[in-house]
């Protein structure tokens, strides 16, 4: 959607000569752009798991990542407290 | 739709209560646990208990205690029941539940700093973490102190007891704040730390300044204003076990001494002390100079092994003498 969508054909001759063309390169790209739409799915800012993560649509990985978050949250929100003593 | 509200919710319910389980366990191994089980082994035979914060159980050294006590009777068995970062509210918790253990206690001695004896009871959600979790322990008690003639509080110290993330909160905390020091110190100098935590932490236990410290301690004076509840409540339940309460001024170290207590309020302040423990008929031992020399401290506040032994066993020798005294003042009373 975001994506630029060049109406000139020059303009659109540059940016394919731009991108990365090397097999590895683009290996990486779309491990990169895996990653960051799984992300984006945990984080709510996309509808639909990137292929390959449908489990993150599982009631069972829901209750894991909440339940997991919300321990995460407990255990450090500590952090405001002044500790002077320490039980070492 | 109702599979896919229900099943996440439960499964993050399981999450919780195992997170419950690890800080239950975790709290097992605290100090504060430490101590109960100490308070339910009490031995039959003890004759004397420290009570008090960290000044007491870093300085109250039992072994020097007993054998600085010169008298014709024998040593007195005494237990240091001092708790690090405590409140007179979980001094006077375990001293009762001292007292509800079968033993005969002669003397209580507390130790205290500063304005210790005259500042409010203060228990808000944030005030009660690490040692002071100790006042869940006995909620109803506790509330009576913080939250005085409210059920809703007292209601409150319940509720929290029974749920260990929020009792015992803080027993994982101090390991996360160990994990981020130790990121803290990657690539920077070590810091001194002692076995109750940073050494210079400990100067925030000390009044900001002189003003503070004398507008403080002269609002106290001023007012004439008596003993805290829980130290009122710990000098009744001794009376009412035939123990003699002992207030000890704990040695300070020469810059808190130079700083502090060479103030005329700190002389005022005493006084209205000395005053308020002959009113309640308990002793008033001034110690804060008789380790004058800073070596024997670990920090601004809290005395070395050595400070400790030297200051216990004259803790001994002078209270031996004191009772010699007063059983000779009642012996010549008896034969007039």
């Amino acid at each position: 959607m975001n994506e630029v969508q060049p109406t000139n054909p020059a303009i659109e001759i540059k940016i394919k000569t731009a991108r990365p063309s090397t097999p590895f390169v683009s290996q990486i790209t779309s491990i990169l752009s895996w990653i960051k739409n799984f992300f984006d799915y945990l984080g709510a800012s996309r509808e639909e798991p990137p292929p390959g993560a449908a489990f993150l649509t599982s009631p069972l990985w829901l209750g894991i990542w909440w339940g997991v978050l919300i321990g995460l949250i407990l255990l450090f929100c500590g952090q405001t407290s002044k500790f002077i003593y320490i039980d070492f | 739709m109702k599979k896919r509200l229900f099943i996440p919710i439960a499964i993050a319910l399981v999450i919780l209560v195992a997170y419950n389980l690890l800080i239950a366990f975790a709290a097992k191994k605290t100090q504060r646990r430490h101590l109960l089980s100490a308070i339910d082994h009490l031995p039959p035979s003890t004759d004397c208990l420290f009570l008090g914060n960290s000044l007491i159980e870093a300085g109250c050294d039992a072994r020097a205690f007993e054998s600085g006590w010169s008298g014709p009777d024998s040593h007195p068995l005494a237990v240091n029941l001092g708790l690090g970062a405590t409140t007179p509210v979980e001094h006077y918790l375990i001293l009762k539940h001292a007292f509800e253990k079968s033993v005969h206690i002669k003397y209580v001695i507390y130790g205290f700093f500063d304005d210790q004896l005259n500042a409010a009871p203060d228990g808000a959600w944030e005030d009660l973490i690490g040692n002071r979790a100790f006042s869940y322990y006995f909620p109803s008690e506790a509330a009576a102190f913080y939250t005085p003639h409210s059920k809703l509080g007292e209601w409150r110290l319940e509720m929290t007891e029974q749920v260990p993330m929020l009792a015992e909160r803080s027993s994982l905390w101090d390991r996360v704040e160990l994990f981020r020091r130790q990121l803290d110190e990657i690539g920077m100098p070590k810091q001194k730390v002692n076995r109750f935590g940073r050494v210079g932490d400990f100067n925030a236990l000390e009044a900001k300044d002189v003003p503070s410290f004398v507008q403080r301690c002269g609002a106290i004076v001023q007012a004439r204003k008596g003993f805290s509840a829980p130290i009122q409540a710990m000098i009744d339940l001794a009376h009412e076990h035939g123990a003699k309460f002992i207030f000890v001024e704990m040695p300070m170290s020469p810059r808190h001494r130079e700083t502090f207590y060479s103030l005329p309020v700190w002389t005022e302040m005493r006084a209205h002390l000395q005053t308020l423990a002959q009113a309640e008929q308990a002793t008033y031992i001034t110690a804060s100079d008789w380790v004058k020399d800073g070596a024997g401290f670990e920090d601004t506040v809290h005395l070395n092994e050595q400070g400790a032994r030297f200051f216990s066993s004259r803790l001994g020798t002078t209270l031996s003498r004191m009772s010699v005294e007063t059983t000779n003042r009642l012996v010549a009373a008896r034969g007039h």
